[in-house]
């Protein structure tokens, strides 16, 4: 081959179609007969039902039905929370598909239409007449802890949905002995995810046959007919999901929603498709949110800067009800994550999980992972700052030296491969770190309050052995799975049960396949995302696609070049311990002139003329790849910023990020995943923030009222790699998708609290909006 | 009080808004600063009835509509005749129907997108008599008369159009559902700044959103189709 594919950053496939306006996604479905269903969300937080009258809205013109609680009584199970962390005292309250007698979220659904048009559906909606008894609501998750607040479930005393430890090493003594000990309440503030694509569902019901389809913008189609089959009791295999094209996640769609399975209930009970598809606004109050955790962190150590332990207490918002994922997220996913790139003898971590009155919360790019970074990193810059010594410094003494083949942490967990000093000395050779901290010293002389801010992170990804998923209590396997079939002409089809959703698969797998078995890219086509034409698969999400499901697919090449061996050996009347392979060519060893290609082979293998004794006809095979470990992807990010002491704007001026995620198969691919974690983690630091009131109504609740980044708000971000392969995985890569999130948001804080060090403000609450900053510094001057 | 006045003015000219059209998606006039048009016309009638499109009698088009409404909202809507892409529509449609699902609703044409309903993030941008629109705050009605371009009429000649191809090209785009708005978006920019610096493509599309590519790529995708575009003017 000219060029090697692995590592060649190619064209993507998907593109063409999506950039032509031919790609289908769920919302572009139309069947014949179809009608529209819209929701009726409560526009109270917490209150009681007293009446719903809906006789006006199912008179309204174009109406077949109005359904509420009532109708799907017995019919429709609750929807289902498929994590059951294990030792945390687990309480899932009863979360209905249409609330019946109480909401508990201004977004709950409270009566669902379907008219013949969405317009008439939402005309109808308005008819709707509901009293409701508004009772007091609780939002802040710390709050909803203590005594006297607001209960929203029965059976859930102190609103407590877990209580979540984890512990290593003696976390008390470290604090006992501690030379220096550093403490703060940091606040992530809840997010919004914004997938840009609206969440939808299409639902079609063959009377005759018992079929059901349903199209969904999901991240996990298997896994939705797996839930979906169980709440609405249409057996798996008349069940069909169809993840078409999706325009991005984010976390935001793992979940099995309620307006999901309401759309597929109307669909079975009316005997016609019926499309639900969300506004944006409806997403901000009802699709999955991010984040919400009230972090208490201690950090001892010793007076020359070396890490003694760590003790934290978080108090994670779930929201109403707990998200299909949702009660790993603030545990397993944050705190084995506590120690990050360093040595730490001792943690100790406490998590509760705590219902309020918004909006169910779920995983959102990085999930767990960048609150838990958040805390460490910031923890470091305090303790630099206590004892008087460098942030970059300070992270040297702490690193954890180079290892190739497993480093155990005191978490228990086990991290596969790093070499966190060498990524963190490139990082600050690269923005030149020694010089900005003389231009900082200038700065400050004149004035001007310029911050750097450097992390180091490491995550978990490639979830997971599925041994640990089971005693994690995920109440599924994490292996994947992947089918790879030659046809007679050399091209080949790829199946796949992961459901890549804008992350480029279609292309980076192709490129896999013709590296290890030498066919050309553009001779593969990868499917995805159908669970009738796909092998069972656990969905795209926590950087698992190319770290689990491409392992899957080379490992299934690898199965058919061990047979293609033994047919070339056969037509090449050689023994196949005698053959050799290179570039797509099997050949006798020492006569490479006489070979027989893959396409060869594959006309050969279908035709079954003269295959070898034994050997079937066809060319096929299939891999259940279920990981001996994690992956932990890893890096250093840095940034500096500019404040205005007058107005409180930060300047977001240079953007560095290194990141290792093993060798890159496509680095055009890797450095757009980069580059958009970049930009949801600053987003966090600088604009976002899901504001709810009091009343728990969502105060940002439109996009003109939450801040997403937007491309005049951004320097261009300069993407660094180190490279260093997962010992274990048969590819070596270890994921990308998230990394890009884990850092940056820290790394940016960091930065803007250094700026503003010389002004003695130490802490201000994310995100950093011009009026907070400005007020952090009067009440700095103030005190 | 001055806050609290223009407060009061906001909501109200928000409450006017949210009753003259559906709450499927409430369009809010794009900010001053956003690179997008007015819609020519201006809404003759724009109460909320129902919002059917229905072919009328002089119908070229074959696509697909939703069922007949009764009499009465019949004689409430209105006729459009409507250029899309080269062929002519011409149907009844209710005065409230917001473009984009007029064109959407056309039967093949889905292409263009709808991500929010307060016209903040752009993927519903087409070209209407050449200048980029958010076709989600625009009423069928006011492109009465008019000619539509949507990102499946871009390319010609089953060639993509050079900003296509400098999204396909510079890796401007992952999960693809903002790209027809910022390709239209970039268009817009390109045709009155050919030349762009890339602050000027930054702004220039700052009346889009896009969540997965932190725009890096896209302001790539412009600075290369520019380069392109020129190049071909010049040969």
């Amino acid at each position: 081959m000219a060029t090697r594919i692995f590592g060649s950053g190619i064209r993507r496939r998907e593109d063409p179609r999506l950039l032509t306006g031919s790609a289908t996604y769920t919302d572009d479905i139309s069947l014949p007969g179809m009608l529209h269903a819209a929701m009726l969300r409560s526009p109270y937080a917490h209150a009681k039902i007293t009446r719903i009258a809906t006789e006006a809205a199912q008179a309204a013109p174009g109406v077949h039905a109005v359904y509420t609680a009532a109708d799907i009584e017995g019919v429709l199970q609750p929807m289902p929370c498929a994590w059951l962390l294990p030792d945390s005292d687990l309480k899932i309250a009863p979360y209905p598909c249409i609330a019946k007698d109480t909401v508990r979220y201004t977004g709950d659904i409270v009566a669902v239409v379907v008219a013949e048009d969405r317009y008439q559906a939402y005309d109808a909606i308005d008819a709707i007449e509901v009293d409701y008894e508004a009772l007091p609501t609780v939002v802040d998750p710390e709050e909803a802890t203590k005594d006297g607040a607001p209960q929203l479930h029965d059976d859930v005393p102190g609103n407590q949905a877990f209580h979540w430890v984890v512990a290593g090493g003696d976390a008390d003594a470290a604090f006992e002995n501690a030379d220096v000990i550093v403490e703060e309440r940091i606040h992530q503030q809840r997010l919004i995810p914004n997938a840009m694509e609206p969440r939808s569902a299409v639902a079609q019901y063959n009377q005759a046959t018992g079929e059901l389809t349903l199209w969904n913008t999901t991240q996990n189609p298997h896994i939705v007919r797996f839930l979906c089959s169980g709440v609405t009791g249409v057996p798996e295999d008349k069940l069909r999901v169809i993840a078409p094209e999706v325009g991005g996640g984010f976390g935001s769609k793992i979940a099995v929603y309620p307006a999901d399975i309401a759309t597929v209930f109307c669909a079975k009970t009316l005997g016609r498709p019926v499309k639900w598809t969300e506004t944006r606004s409806e997403n901000y109050i009802a699709t999955t949110h991010g984040r919400d955790h009230v972090q208490h962190v201690q950090l001892a150590g010793t007076k020359d800067g070396k890490i003694t332990g760590l003790r934290c207490t978080v108090y994670a918002g779930m929201g109403a009800y707990l998200s299909t994922a949702a009660p790993g997220i603030p545990t397993i996913l944050h705190g084995l994550m506590l120690s990050g790139c360093y040595s730490v003898p001792a943690v100790k971590e406490d998590v509760y999980g705590v219902y309020t009155n918004a909006v169910p919360v779920e995983a959102y790019r990085g999930a767990g992972r960048p609150e838990a970074t958040f805390m460490l990193e910031r923890m470091m810059d305090l303790f630099a700052a206590k004892i008087d010594i460098d942030p970059a410094e300070i992270r040297r003494r702490n690193l954890l030296p180079r290892f190739e083949d497993g480093c155990d942490v005191i978490t228990g967990l086990t991290y596969d491969s790093g070499d966190y000093p060498a990524a963190l000395e490139k990082a600050l050779n690269h923005i030149d770190y020694d010089d900005l901290r003389k231009q900082q010293a200038t700065a400050r002389d004149n004035n001007r309050y310029m911050g750097i801010g450097v992390s180091s992170y490491v995550e978990i990804c490639g979830l997971g052995p599925s041994q640990v998923a089971g005693a994690i209590g995920f109440q599924g396997g994490l292996w994947e799975s992947s089918i790879v079939r030659f046809h007679p002409t050399g091209k080949v089809h790829v199946f796949i049960g992961s459901s890549p959703h804008g992350q480029g698969e279609e292309t980076t797998f192709a490129q896999i396949v013709a590296h290890e078995i030498g066919v050309d890219a553009g001779d593969v086509k990868v499917f995805h995302g159908d669970t009738d034409n796909t092998p069972m698969g656990w969905g795209t999400y926590g950087s698992r696609t190319t770290a689990v499901g491409g392992a899957a697919l080379a490992l299934t090449v690898r199965k058919i070049k061990d047979k293609a061996k033994v047919i070339a050996a056969h037509l090449l009347e050689a023994a196949a311990e005698d053959m050799e392979y290179e570039d797509g060519k099997f050949f006798v060893k020492g006569s490479p002139d006489k070979s027989k290609t893959i396409q060869d082979i594959a006309l050969m293998a279908h035709l079954a003329w003269n295959m070898p004794a034994g050997v079937e006809a066809g060319l096929e095979a299939s891999t259940f790849y279920d990981p001996p470990n994690f992956v932990f992807p890893y890096g250093v990010h840095s940034c500096v910023v500019e404040v205005d002491p007058e107005t409180g704007q930060v300047d977001l001026k240079r953007y560095v990020a290194l990141d290792d995620c093993g060798p890159q198969i496509n680095p055009t691919i890797v450095e757009g995943q980069v580059h958009g974690g970049v930009v949801q983690g600053v987003g966090q630091a600088l604009w976002e923030e899901a504001v709810y009131d009091d009343d728990g109504q969502l105060v940002s609740g439109s996009m003109l009222d939450y801040a997403l980044p937007r491309a005049d708000c951004l320097p261009e971000i300069e993407v660094l790699s180190t490279v260093t392969p997962s010992p274990h995985h048969p590819l070596g890569v270890k994921g990308i998708g998230e990394a890009g999130t884990i850092a940056s948001t820290v790394t940016v804080y960091n930065a803007v609290l250094d700026a503003l060090r010389p002004l003695g403000v130490t802490r201000v609450d994310m995100p950093f909006t011009p009026q907070r900053v400005w007020q952090a510094i009067q009440d700095a001057k103030g005190s | 009080m001055t806050v609290l006045y223009a407060a009061a003015a906001v909501f109200v000219a928000l409450i006017i808004i949210a009753w003259l059209t559906p709450r499927a998606a409430m369009p809010r006039p794009p900010a001053e600063s956003e690179p997008v048009q007015s819609p020519p016309g201006t809404p003759s009638d724009a109460a909320a009835f129902t919002a059917t499109a229905e072919p009328s009698g002089t119908d070229a088009g074959a696509a697909g509509t939703t069922a007949p409404s009764s009499e009465t909202q019949r004689n409430r809507t209105m006729h459009v005749a409507i250029t899309v892409n080269g062929r002519r529509y011409e149907r009844q449609v209710e005065p409230r129907l917001l473009l984009v699902h007029f064109i959407r609703d056309l039967g093949a044409l889905t292409g263009t997108k709808v991500g929010c309903d307060t016209s903040q993030c752009g993927a519903c941008i087409v070209l209407l008599d050449g200048m980029s629109v958010k076709s989600c705050t625009c009423l069928a009605v006011q492109a009465d008369g008019c000619e539509v371009t949507t990102i499946e009429g871009l390319a010609t000649g089953g060639e993509l159009h050079p900003i296509q191809d400098a999204f396909w090209e510079k890796h401007g785009l992952q999960c693809g559902f903002c790209t027809p708005g910022m390709v239209f978006a970039s268009h817009e920019l390109l045709t009155h700044t050919p030349d762009p610096t890339d602050d000027e493509i930054r702004q220039g599309l700052e009346g889009n959103m896009c969540r997965c590519t932190g725009y890096q790529n896209i302001v790539r995708a412009v600075r290369h189709a520019a380069d392109q575009m020129s190049e071909r003017s010049r040969e």
